[in-house]
C-alpha cells in the first residue's frame, strides 16, 4: 500500500521551479493487442514477446504486409449501452473503454465537472466508416444512402467528445491529430492544462483503428509495414539492422492526470509524475523524418530543459522505435546526438504490441509510468545487433532493473511531428517515492 | 390537435391487414435503429418519451421509411409522438410500399 504524503508528513511541494502546478499520473487504462486490463498489458509488455499474428478481420491475400496486432475479443457494449456503441467508430469505441478503465483505476478524481478535461490523440478518426459508407454511397444515386452517423461516427473529435458526454465532464474536450505522435502530444497538451491551471483532473489518451483493409492497404503503398509474412512474430524488430517496416496495430490507451497536491490530498496511488514535456516539427517531409534526427534531439533536450534535468538524469528510454528503416536510423542518430555514444538503456514497445498509430504514444506513456512505478524497463523484442556506427543499449531477453528513474518516451508523426515525455517518480517524495503499481 | 384528426380519418381507409403489416415493419425498424427491444415497440410508446428516439434517430427513421416509398416531411418528423402517429402518417402516405 502506498503511504499518502500527510501520513509520512512531508508533502512535495505542489508547484515546480517555474510555479506551474505539478502533474502526477494517478490511473491507466488499456484497449490494446497487449491486452484489455493493466495487468494483462503489463506482464504482455514485460514478456518482451511480440503478439503479432496474420490477420483475422478480413482476408489480406491482396496485401503485401498480411500481419498485425489485433486487438481480441472486444466488446464495447461492456462500456456503453448498445444504442452510444452503434453511433461510434470503432476507433472511438476504443478510446471510450480505455477512458472509463482508466478513470475507474484512479478512484474518485478530484474537480468539479467543468475543471475535469480530456484530450485524446487521434491519427485517422474514422476512416472505417467512411470507406463503408463510401461503398454505400458510389454513384450518384447512392447519395441517397449517406446515413447521418456518418459525421459524427468519423470526425476525429468524436472520441473526445464521446468521454466527456458519458462522463458528463464540462471542461475542455481536445482532438489531437499528429500522427504517430498524437498519444504522446495528447499527455503533455493535457499536463499544460493542469499545470496552468485550466483544468485539476484529465483523461488524457490517443486511440486508433489501423487493422482495416483501407488502412493497412495504404501504408503498405507508403512501404512502411514489414513484410515478414511469414514471421509475425520476429516482425516487428527496432533498431535491428534487418527491420524492414513496422506492424501495424490499433486500440486505445489513457491515463488519468491530476494535480499533484489535490491527488496527496485524497491519498490517490501515484504511478508517477509528468516531469517534461516538448513537441517540435521537422518542417521537411510529408512522410520521412529529417533524417539527420537533429530536430528530434532538439525535442528530446527540449522535454528535459522543461523538466529541470540533464541527459544524465534520465534512467531509460521509451523510444518510438517503429522498426522502419528510416525512424530507427534517424532516431538512433538523435539519441546518440542527445546521449553521446552511451545511452541509457532503451526499450521500443511496438516490438510486442505493434504500431498503435494515434493510439501509440498513449500506450507508451502506459509503459513509461509502469516502468517508473516498476523500476524496471521491458525488453524490446526481436534486436540483434544496430546499424553500423549506433551503439544504443537496447534492453533484450529479459527486464532491467533501474529503480524509479525518469523515462524519456519518444514520438515521432508523419508530418515531422515530434513530441517527447519525461515521467518519473514524484520528486520531494522521499526515498520511498509515491508510486505502487 | 389538428394533425390528429386528419390521421384519425386516414386510418379508416387502411385494411387490419396493411396495418399489421406497417406496424410489423415500423417495429423492425426501430429495433434496428433506436436499438431497442421488439416488444418495447408497441402502437401506444412515444418514440422521444419512451424509445429515447432524438434528431440523429429521426434522421434515420426517415431514410429508413424513404426505402418503402414513405418520405417523411419536417412537419410529421416534429409532430409524430407514437408509433401509431408514424404509422398513420406511413398509411396515407401515396408512395409507400410496407404492404403491397
Amino acid at each position: 500500500m502506498t503511504a499518502t504524503a500527510a501520513e509520512r508528513g512531508s508533502a512535495p511541494a505542489a508547484t515546480d521551479a517555474r510555479g506551474r502546478h505539478r502533474v502526477v499520473v494517478t490511473g491507466l487504462g488499456v484497449q490494446t493487442p497487449a491486452g484489455c486490463d493493466l495487468d494483462t498489458f503489463a506482464e504482455t509488455a514485460w514478456s518482451g514477446r511480440s503478439v503479432a499474428r496474420t490477420v483475422t478481420r478480413f482476408d489480406p491475400a491482396r496485401l503485401s504486409s498480411r500481419i498485425a496486432c489485433e486487438l481480441p475479443g472486444f466488446d464495447p457494449i461492456r462500456y456503453v449501452g448498445a444504442k452510444a456503441a452503434r453511433r461510434m467508430d470503432r476507433f472511438a469505441q476504443y478510446a471510450v473503454a480505455a477512458a472509463l478503465d482508466a478513470l475507474g483505476d484512479a478512484g474518485e478524481v478530484p474537480g468539479s465537472a467543468d475543471r475535469c478535461a480530456v484530450v485524446c490523440g487521434v491519427g485517422m478518426g474514422g476512416h472505417q466508416t467512411f470507406y463503408e459508407q463510401s461503398v454505400l454511397s458510389a454513384s450518384p444515386e447512392g447519395m441517397g444512402k449517406v446515413s447521418p452517423l456518418l459525421v459524427p461516427m468519423i470526425i476525429p473529435n468524436s472520441a473526445s467528445a464521446l468521454i466527456a458526454m458519458e462522463l458528463g465532464w464540462n471542461g475542455p474536450a481536445l482532438a489531437v491529430a499528429a500522427a504517430c505522435a498524437s498519444g504522446t502530444t495528447a499527455v503533455g497538451e493535457a499536463a499544460r492544462l493542469i499545470r496552468c491551471g485550466e483544468a485539476d483532473t484529465v483523461l488524457a489518451g490517443g486511440c486508433d483503428n489501423g487493422v482495416t483493409l483501407l488502412s493497412m492497404a495504404a501504408f503498405c503503398k507508403l512501404g512502411a509495414l514489414s513484410r515478414r509474412n511469414e514471421e509475425p512474430s520476429t516482425a516487428s524488430r527496432p533498431f535491428d539492422r534487418t527491420r524492414d517496416g513496422y506492424v501495424m496495430g490499433e486500440g486505445a490507451a489513457f491515463l488519468v492526470l491530476e494535480r499533484l497536491d489535490l491527488a496527496l490530498a485524497r491519498g490517490a496511488r501515484v504511478y508517477g509524475e509528468v516531469l517534461g514535456y516538448a513537441h517540435n516539427n521537422d518542417a521537411h517531409h510529408i512522410t520521412a523524418p529529417l533524417p539527420d534526427g537533429s530536430r528530434a534531439a532538439q525535442c528530446m533536450r527540449r522535454a528535459m530543459a522543461d523538466a529541470g534535468m540533464t541527459p544524465a538524469d534520465v534512467g531509460s528510454v521509451n523510444a518510438h522505435g517503429t522498426s522502419t528503416p528510416a525512424n530507427d536510423a534517424m532516431e538512433a542518430r538523435a539519441l546518440h546526438l542527445v546521449f553521446g555514444e552511451r545511452t541509457p538503456p532503451v526499450t521500443a514497445p511496438k516490438s510486442v504490441f505493434g504500431h498503435l498509430m494515434g493510439g501509440a504514444g498513449a500506450a507508451e506513456a502506459v509503459v513509461a509510468a509502469l516502468t517508473v512505478a516498476r523500476g524496471s524497463v521491458p525488453p524490446s523484442a526481436n534486436f540483434s545487433e544496430g546499424d553500423p556506427g549506433t551503439s544504443l543499449d537496447v534492453v533484450v531477453e529479459r527486464p532491467r532493473q533501474l529503480g524509479a528513474r525518469p523515462v524519456l518516451s519518444n514520438s515521432f508523426g508523419l508530418g515531422g511531428h515530434n513530441a517527447c515525455l519525461v515521467l518519473g517518480p514524484v520528486a520531494g517524495a522521499g526515498a520511498a517515492g509515491l508510486s505502487s503499481c | 390537435m389538428k394533425h390528429k384528426a386528419a390521421v384519425t380519418q386516414q386510418e379508416s381507409t387502411a385494411t387490419e391487414a396493411e396495418r399489421e403489416a406497417t406496424f410489423g415493419i415500423l417495429r423492425e425498424i426501430c429495433v434496428s435503429i433506436l436499438t431497442v427491444r421488439p416488444e418495447e415497440v408497441t402502437p401506444e410508446v412515444s418514440l422521444r418519451d419512451g424509445l429515447g428516439a432524438d434528431s440523429l434517430d429521426f434522421a434515420e427513421l426517415s431514410m429508413a421509411l424513404e426505402d418503402h416509398g414513405v418520405v417523411l416531411s419536417e412537419e410529421d418528423v416534429r409532430s409524430v409522438d407514437t408509433v401509431a402517429d408514424l404509422m398513420d402518417i406511413v398509411l396515407r402516405a401515396p408512395g409507400r410500399k410496407v404492404s403491397a
